[in-house]
């Protein structure tokens, strides 16, 4: 049978099917359930026209529908373990299903090779403060011409599922903490020929990881302002001796109202507690980085879309640190490779 | 000889006993208005001696072309009728029901009987709403007789030939009967398919038949498209030749869900979900049902066959989209579910079998089968009489009124009653509109809707068509209320008859009859009378007096719905009474009623909505809110919630 794979496949399409038809009523009536209590809220915040101040009433209205732009626990870069080089979602994205769904194709491509990551987040309002969501990536990394050698190789696979959790502050919830913790789901000890990949090309830590991102986002009435910063430990040496260095990086965006698009610019700067090592010995890579970003999402009433753009510039490395043989694939101060990102965010049911 | 006749007989009364209690689930008295244009016409062909082609019945559709498809049902239901009256027509419908169940449990292998026959008694008991005398009653056994020889012929001992004999039977009582070579395409396709594919190991489905060696599996193949094929040329047999063939797939179109399509807002074309919001929990068996489904096709680990899942996709589908379906899944799908179980059961047998499984089985079933039967029993014991229509549905006092008043002229009715109207008083009257939607175009529905919806369009309408009576329900359904209270007020009318549940105007240009004030107490006291005379069940004389009260309330007239509802104290009651002091303006005494309802376990969603309404009387809006948002909590689908929301968000947009 040259299909054993596939033979049972359509049948259990046949059960899953089933079982979500089964589950439609129960979804259906949450939905109706939560969409009626949507309207009642307008109409509760509309009550009370009469006793507050005209100007705070307006404001408050105009940023409902967008509230969902600070909503999110920040995106599919937010469990991520880079301060630069990642694209944040900024915008309208989706809300009100019965949970937001948030894939998100991360592009890197540098000399010799590519990364290609992608993360799909899965999150779920809890109450008007907090949200829980499951951030799973998959990874694909390729390296041509691998150690000089006319050879390619791919390292492909699932890297660290983090675990996030956001709590928001601010009477209009408009300052949120995220706490993101990593488990070593992905490979860190895929080899070629039996010799062990160097860290950086390995599909996880090995080690947990966690992180801490705090955003907060100023309203205005043609945009958003979003003011940030994250602390993210990568998980530190593990039993290879390969190891990852703590970081921290500050970030601010600009957004713009366009109708259903939002495209927005921001800038990041991110520091590095030392340099990574790799089976105990030091990598030259850039300890201070400085991106530019800038996306254009594009939303509906289910649908939100963003393409963004991310350039990191190295700006500071540890010169003391000798490369362990093998050359780094650019130079660690200056323009680095830079991210291409589309993300689809849905909120279904 | 005595092994074979102890089989024979467990065989025969396995089948008694399916068929005894699969017959009595469908123990209703008649509550569905089709069936009396069924007999009118029926009795129309008998008189006449010649076909329907053209709609005699109705001045709406009158002198259309009518493909008559159903004429051999309507001819038998109008003999069974003549011979034993409603009462017949139900226990001919209850025998038709028990023995498609029975093909259906005969299609399956032996040793599956038993469960298949316990699972369709429990699907029949629960679509039991659905098993109306109607033509989708001879679908079903013929949906049984092709499962039935389909499925044993996959075990080479199906009589295939019988079907193409029996679709020309179906061809002639349903427009449905397309089903049946659907059906015999389903498991040629799925024989092809695998014949073709499985050599070549790209068939990812079960095996479609046991014949073992290649003759034999040509031989299946051959049998099934002859059989296709005879089944084809059988649908072109009936008075209308090809044209029948088009019916189907017309009575399909209007089953797709789509908001223009008017055919939706028509009770049972309303897909299955949607009317499980609101249809009181008639449906809230169906997503159990489609979950055990999916459940026994993973129990075989997904090894389905092909023609099995095209059956279960195409029935699934036909039941989503439209109500009135149901019951053809759960009796095509019940036998299929069990099937799926077969190697799971066995193996369970197999396991379990220094318990004696026989023994247990045996006794599980045996209890299974009495607790199923004693529900059923009392389920059927609980009906009204069998010889008279369901009460209420029918217009049966407004028929009698104007056949005593005699004369001859035209009736607006809902169409439900439409078809009674031409049963009962067809020639001398007509009605405008029935339940033959495909004679009724989508533009005609929907502007009859809106007759309803907007009775300030009913008077232009009714002067155009010069009706001479107005038939129109109270509560089965309530929409039609609107009307009732506009020509109650109306000059030109007036209200000559009513028990509460029906009321019938006359036009007053045409009709010398004395009006009815619901306003005064002798004329709530007259019906009431009338209902404590007519109506032996005491729950059928209180369902009579909130009608009534509903009547009162539509027109204005609430210490007459207060005099109704005196003595009752149910949580309806309450609600009705409520209402009726809302209307009046006596906020007080409606929160009162309502903070009671709250109570009551049945009464909590009205009597939040009533407590909404009243704090919105009283302009206080947030509180209105919070009660419309434990509401919701409760049931998000509440009709009174939704136009409550939708009012506040008006009035909030005109603000």
């Amino acid at each position: 049978m040259k299909n054993r794979w596939f033979c049972p496949q359509i049948g259990w399409l046949a059960v899953v099917g089933l079982a979500l038809i089964a589950m439609y009523p129960a979804v259906h009536a949450r939905r109706a359930r939560s969409l009626a209590t949507q309207r009642i809220e307008r109409l509760e915040a509309q009550a009370h026209t009469n006793v507050l101040d005209p100007a705070v009433v307006l404001r408050l209205q105009h940023l409902s529908p967008l509230l969902a732009s600070w909503q999110t626990i920040g995106g599919c870069g937010a469990g991520g373990s880079a301060g630069v080089g990642t694209v944040k979602w900024i915008g309208h994205s989706t809300t009100g299903g019965l949970f937001q769904n948030i894939t998100q194709a991360n592009y890197i491509p540098f000399a010799e090779g590519y990364n290609l990551t992608v993360t799909n987040l899965i999150s779920r309002e809890i109450d008007d403060r907090w949200t829980v969501g499951v951030l799973v990536p998959f990874i694909h990394r390729r390296y041509n011409n691998y150690l000089a050698l006319p050879l390619d190789i791919t390292n492909t696979g699932f890297g660290d599922v983090n675990f996030l959790g956001t709590y928001k502050f601010g009477s209009i919830r408009d300052t949120a903490l995220t706490a993101a913790i990593g488990v070593p789901t992905g490979t860190h000890t895929a080899s070629f020929r039996n010799d062990l990949l160097t860290q950086e090309k390995q599909l996880g830590a090995g080690r947990v990881t966690g992180s801490l991102t705090l955003d907060h986002t100023l309203d205005q009435t043609w945009g958003l302002i979003t003011l940030g910063g994250l602390a993210s430990w990568r998980g530190g040496k593990n039993e290879l001796g390969n190891y990852r260095a703590p970081f921290a990086s500050v970030y601010s965006y600009a957004s713009y109202f366009l109708g259903p698009f939002v495209p927005s610019v921001g800038l990041a700067l991110a520091g590095f507690l030392t340099s990574d090592r790799n089976r105990g010995v030091g990598q030259t890579v850039p300890l201070v980085l400085a991106s530019a970003n800038a996306s254009i999402e594009w939303s509906n009433d289910w649908i939100a879309v963003l393409l963004g753009v991310s350039v990191p510039v190295g700006l500071y490395y540890d010169k003391s640190v000798k490369a362990d043989g093998e050359m780094p694939p650019d130079s660690p101060t200056g323009i680095q490779p830079w991210t291409a990102s589309l993300g689809v965010s849905v909120s279904p049911f | 000889m005595m092994r074979c006749s102890t089989r024979t007989l467990r065989l025969l009364l396995l089948g008694c006993g399916l068929w005894l209690a699969s017959t009595a689930t469908g123990l209703a008295p008649i509550a569905d208005g089709d069936i009396f244009w069924h007999l009118a016409s029926g009795r129309e062909i008998w008189r006449s001696g010649q076909l329907l082609t053209q709609d005699p019945f109705s001045i709406g559709a009158a002198g259309r072309p009518w493909a008559d498809v159903h004429w051999l049902f309507q001819l038998g239901a109008f003999a069974v009728h003549a011979c034993a009256g409603l009462r017949g027509l139900v226990l001919a419908k209850c025998a038709l029901v028990g023995a498609a169940a029975c093909l259906f449990v005969w299609g399956n292998p032996r040793n599956a009987r038993i469960v298949t026959g316990l699972g369709m008694i429990t699907a029949l008991l629960c679509a039991r709403q659905l098993l109306l005398p109607r033509p989708v009653i001879v679908s079903m056994v013929m949906l049984g007789l092709f499962f039935a020889q389909l499925e044993r012929s996959r075990r080479q001992r199906g009589a295939l030939w019988l079907l193409p004999l029996a679709q020309v039977v179906w061809s002639n009582c349903q427009g449905l009967s397309m089903l049946g070579p659907a059906v015999v395409a389903a498991y040629s396709f799925g024989a092809a398919a695998e014949r073709m594919l499985a050599p070549r190991g790209y068939y990812p489905f079960a095996s479609e038949n046991t014949a073992s060696d290649e003759r034999a599996q040509r031989r299946y193949l051959r049998t099934l498209f002859s059989c296709l094929t005879a089944c084809l040329l059988a649908c072109v047999v009936t008075p209308f030749g090809a044209r029948a063939l088009s019916l189907p797939w017309r009575l399909l179109a209007r089953l797709m869900p789509d908001a223009s399509n008017p055919f939706q807002q028509v009770v049972e074309n309303v897909p299955t979900f949607v009317a499980a919001q609101t249809a009181d929990g008639e449906f809230w068996h169906v997503k159990w049902f489609i979950g055990l489904l999916a459940l026994s096709i993973a129990a075989r680990r997904a090894r389905v066959a092909l023609s099995e899942l095209l059956v279960l996709t195409g029935f699934t589908a036909l039941a989503l989209i439209g109500n009135r379906n149901l019951l053809l899944l759960y009796v095509v799908a019940t036998p299929i579910a069990v099937r799926q179980l077969l190697p799971a059961l066995r193996l369970c047998r197999y396991r379990l079998r220094s318990w004696q499984p026989q023994r247990w089985i045996a006794g599980t079933a045996s209890a299974f089968f009495v607790l199923l039967s004693c529900v059923v029993a009392s389920v059927a014991a609980r009906e009204p009489r069998l010889d008279q229509p369901t009460p209420f549905h029918f217009p049966e006092q407004s028929a009698s009124a104007i056949a005593a008043h005699g004369g001859s002229g035209t009736i607006f009715s809902a169409d439900h009653h439409g078809g009674y109207l031409i049963w009962a008083l067809y020639p001398q009257f007509r009605p405008y509109f029935d339940t033959r939607w495909i004679l009724r175009s989508d533009r005609e529905l929907s502007d009859y809707l809106a007759l309803i919806d907007e009775p300030s369009r009913f008077d232009a309408f009714a002067q155009e068509h010069a009706f001479s009576y107005v038939v129109l329900p109270v509560a089965y359904p309530s929409r039609y209320l609107p009307l009732v209270a506009h020509l109650y007020r109306d000059e030109r009318w007036r209200l000559v008859s009513t028990n509460g549940s029906e009321a019938l105007f006359a036009n007053r240009a045409h009709v010398q009859a004395q009006a009815w004030d619901l306003g005064s107490d002798s004329t709530t006291d007259h019906i009431l009378a009338h209902a404590a005379s007519d109506l032996a069940s005491p729950e059928l004389q209180q369902s009579a007096r909130m009608q009534l009260a509903m009547l009162d309330i539509a027109v204005g007239q609430y210490t007459q719905a207060d005099r109704a509802l005196a003595g009752l104290t149910t949580p309806g009651a309450d609600a009705l009474r409520a209402q009726a002091h809302l209307l009046a303006g006596d906020l007080a005494g409606a929160a009162q009623l309502a903070q009671r309802l709250l109570t009551q376990e049945q009464g909590e969603v009205r009597g939040l909505t009533l407590l909404a309404n009243v704090s919105i009387r009283r302009q206080q809006l947030p509180e209105a809110l919070g009660y419309l948002t434990r509401a919701v909590a409760l049931d998000p689908f509440d009709d009174e919630v939704a136009r409550l929301l939708v009012s506040l968000e008006e009035s909030s947009d005109a603000h």
